[in-house]
Parts: C-alpha cells; sequence; structure tokens
C-alpha cells in the first residue's frame, strides 16, 4: 500500500480507503453474492473451478493414499478395495466425476475463450456447463 | 449545480435510498443516512440525489452530461458500479463512492491515481521511425469506431473488476482496452504483448463483470483475451522457430 498520502495529514481518509478496498477475490464475490447486486455467471464458475481444482487434488491425495496399502500386504489391500463397492463410495464417485468433468469442461471454455477472442462468452459458459451434466448422467449408470 | 425539477404534484409512490456519506473536514467514519424520494416513472438515481439538493440536503456527488457520455458520474449503486445518470431509481437502493479511491466527499472521490497510472502507461502509439506512409485498413477502422473510441474511462470496470486490486498486479480492464487500441494503430511499434505481460494481462479471471457494468456495452475482457492470444501465438511460434535452429 502506499502510505505516503498518510504523512500528508490525509490519514481518515486512508483507513476509508482500507476498510473498502482490503478485500480478496473472494470477499469481494460473497460481499456482492449476500449484500448486493449478484455478479455474472463467470465469476461463480471461477469460484467453482477453483473448488473443483481443490477437490480433485484432495482425490489425488486420497487415492494415493488407498492404493500406498498394497505395500502393506494383499489382504489390507483386497480389504480395502471391498470397502470400494460400498453405496456411499459409489455416490462420491459420481460427484468425483461431475466434478472431474465440470473442470475439464470449464478449463476448455477457457482454452477457446482464448484462442478465439470473439466468441460469445455465455454461450461457451452454458455449453460447458450443460455438458458436465450430460456427460455425468451417461456415467452414472456405467458407476451403479 | 443545476436541479432538475420534478412533477412533483401526484408522486407514484416514496422510495427510500440510503448513501454512505463521509466529510473528512467533520465525520470519523463514514455513516449511512437514510432520505424519502418521492417516485415518479422514469426517474433516475441522479435525479434523486438533485432532487435532495432541492430539499436542502446537500449530498455531493459529481455530475457533468447526464446522458451517460462523461462517466463522471459513477458509484456504486447496490454493491456495483454504475453511471447515476444512466440508472433507474428502485425502492431501497443502497449508494457509495467508488470503493478504490480516496473519498473527497460523500459520494465524490479523487480518481487522480488513474491519471498518474495513463501517464505512465503509454497507451498512444510509440513510433520509432517516422513514417509518411501507411494506410488504415476498414477493419481497424471499423474496431476504432465499434471499441476503442467509445471507451468514456468511467471506470467502472475498474470497480467491478475483482482481479485487480491495490495489491494486485493486474491494472485493469479499462487500461487494457486503452493498450488495445494502441496495439491496433498501424504506427505503433511497441511490444504490446510484453507490455500487457508486466501488467498482469494473465491474471484476468474471464468473469465478464467489466462487460456487465460497461455503461456503453464494450467488452474490455475480449481486448484481454486478445492479449492472451496473442502471447500464445508468441510463444508457439518462438518455439517451433526455436527448435528448428
Amino acid at each position: 500500500l502506499d502510505i505516503s498520502p498518510l504523512k500528508k495529514g490525509r490519514d481518515k481518509n486512508m483507513i476509508y480507503r482500507i476498510y473498502f478496498n482490503k478485500k480478496t477475490v473472494l470477499q469481494k464475490i460473497i460481499d456482492r453474492t449476500f449484500t448486493g447486486d449478484k455478479m455474472g455467471l463467470g465469476a461463480y464458475l471461477w469460484v467453482a473451478h477453483r473448488i473443483s481444482g481443490l477437490v480433485l487434488l484432495l482425490f489425488f491425495v486420497v487415492h494415493l493414499f488407498t492404493l500406498s496399502s498394497i505395500i502393506d500386504g494383499e489382504t489390507i489391500f483386497d480389504r480395502k478395495m471391498k470397502l470400494m463397492d460400498a453405496t456411499w463410495i459409489k455416490v462420491g464417485e459420481v460427484i468425483l466425476i461431475a466434478v472431474l468433468l465440470f473442470h475439464c469442461f470449464n478449463g476448455l471454455r477457457l482454452i477457446l475463450m482464448n484462442l478465439f477472442p470473439r466468441s460469445n462468452e455465455n454461450v461457451l459458459a452454458y455449453i460447458s456447463i450443460i455438458a458436465s451434466i450430460v456427460f455425468t448422467l451417461v456415467v452414472i449408470p456405467i458407476i451403479f | 449545480m443545476s436541479c432538475y425539477l420534478l412533477p412533483m404534484g401526484k408522486p407514484d409512490r416514496i422510495y427510500k435510498i440510503h448513501i454512505l456519506r463521509f466529510d473528512p473536514e467533520k465525520d470519523q467514519e463514514p455513516h449511512w443516512e437514510s432520505y424519502q424520494i418521492p417516485h415518479v416513472d422514469t426517474m433516475t438515481v441522479m435525479e434523486a440525489l438533485e432532487y435532495l439538493w432541492d430539499q436542502g440536503e446537500y449530498v455531493a456527488f459529481r455530475s457533468n452530461c447526464k446522458e451517460f457520455t462523461c462517466g463522471s458520474c459513477a458509484m456504486l449503486i447496490n454493491g456495483k458500479p454504475r453511471l447515476a445518470c444512466d440508472t433507474l431509481l428502485k425502492d431501497g437502493m443502497k449508494l457509495k463512492p467508488l470503493s478504490r479511491y480516496f473519498v473527497v466527499k460523500d459520494l465524490i472521490v479523487d480518481a487522480h491515481c488513474v491519471k498518474e497510472t495513463l501517464s505512465e502507461l503509454k497507451y498512444w502509439p510509440v513510433i520509432k521511425e517516422e513514417k509518411h506512409d501507411f494506410t488504415i485498413t476498414e477493419k481497424v477502422r471499423v474496431e476504432f469506431d465499434s471499441i476503442y473510441t467509445r471507451c468514456i474511462e468511467c471506470k467502472c470496470c475498474l470497480e467491478a473488476c475483482p482481479a485487480s486490486s491495490l495489491e494486485s498486479k493486474f491494472i485493469g480492464p479499462m487500461y487494457f482496452l486503452l493498450l488495445g487500441r494502441a496495439k491496433n494503430h498501424p504506427l505503433d511499434e511497441m511490444d504490446r504483448v510484453q507490455q500487457t505481460f508486466d501488467l498482469g494481462v494473465w491474471s484476468c479471471m474471464n468473469c465478464l463483470e467489466c462487460a456487465d457494468v460497461c455503461p456503453v456495452n464494450l467488452n474490455p475482457s475480449r481486448e484481454i483475451r486478445k492479449f492472451h492470444k496473442e502471447a500464445i501465438k508468441n510463444t508457439l511460434v518462438g518455439y517451433f522457430t526455436s527448435k528448428k535452429r
């Protein structure tokens, strides 16, 4: 922050400026969502993209942890693999695939937007959402 | 200030608006004040503020053209940057000054830092060797007519952009639009892709808030993506040409 105005005796004004300004991107989006006019679809897709990325990262860690049990022996590994047949795990898999597909299609949308700057942003956004929903629905009968 | 005389004989209904007021000379903290406005159809926020002046409530605000051409009446209306002259009044509206600048008084901000940034930006065509013969293609002319000459520099996009703040490297959508203008100028010889890279062009979130709030329906995000495309192209070309060597 530039603090030179503080030295010029405008400290009150400076406080006022910081009061409004020192917010992260996420805070700004949450503020607008709950206290003012809502933001556009793109901002929420940005948040969803990051959250889905973190979910995938978390899955990656869990995945490695589960597979690493093979080091402990065949029986332990088989016992863990049997757990994967539980319904709640299947539901989790569907959610995971939905998150993965959303992340993929949204990433693809961003690449297309950069390669074709004149493309219609809203159409691409809706296509990416619809595509991830449709492909998730296709995957459900395969999992169950 | 010229006051707008409203047909106050039979107002449709009474609307309440809330204004965040702050006078650095008197107040310790900004505070909300509520006002009642007799609403008539097609009444704008600016007309409501002018009505308050008529009533002796001197809420400080800027206005010039009143036809969304000068961009001086930009303020936060329900948390979204808009022009007061271009926004119809609704009940319970909350008005705040733009949040990225010092508040001079009430809804007036001191946006000199924008001018300072502009002066450092070199957004005019940079010509290394003087040329006398150049042609302007129809495509460039249409782009200047429809995009680059239309920005009124109202600072709404700077305010709405969640990616740009005091701390971030990304300077804001308006500046990239102006740099796009310089880049498309037939005489410009500066490396605008490198310049925009240094100014954090890749921090754009593609959220399209800038396009959403622009009072003249421009899309600065599209200009930013043109720079992205150029950067990708330059990188790929650089990669393949270096492989050939």
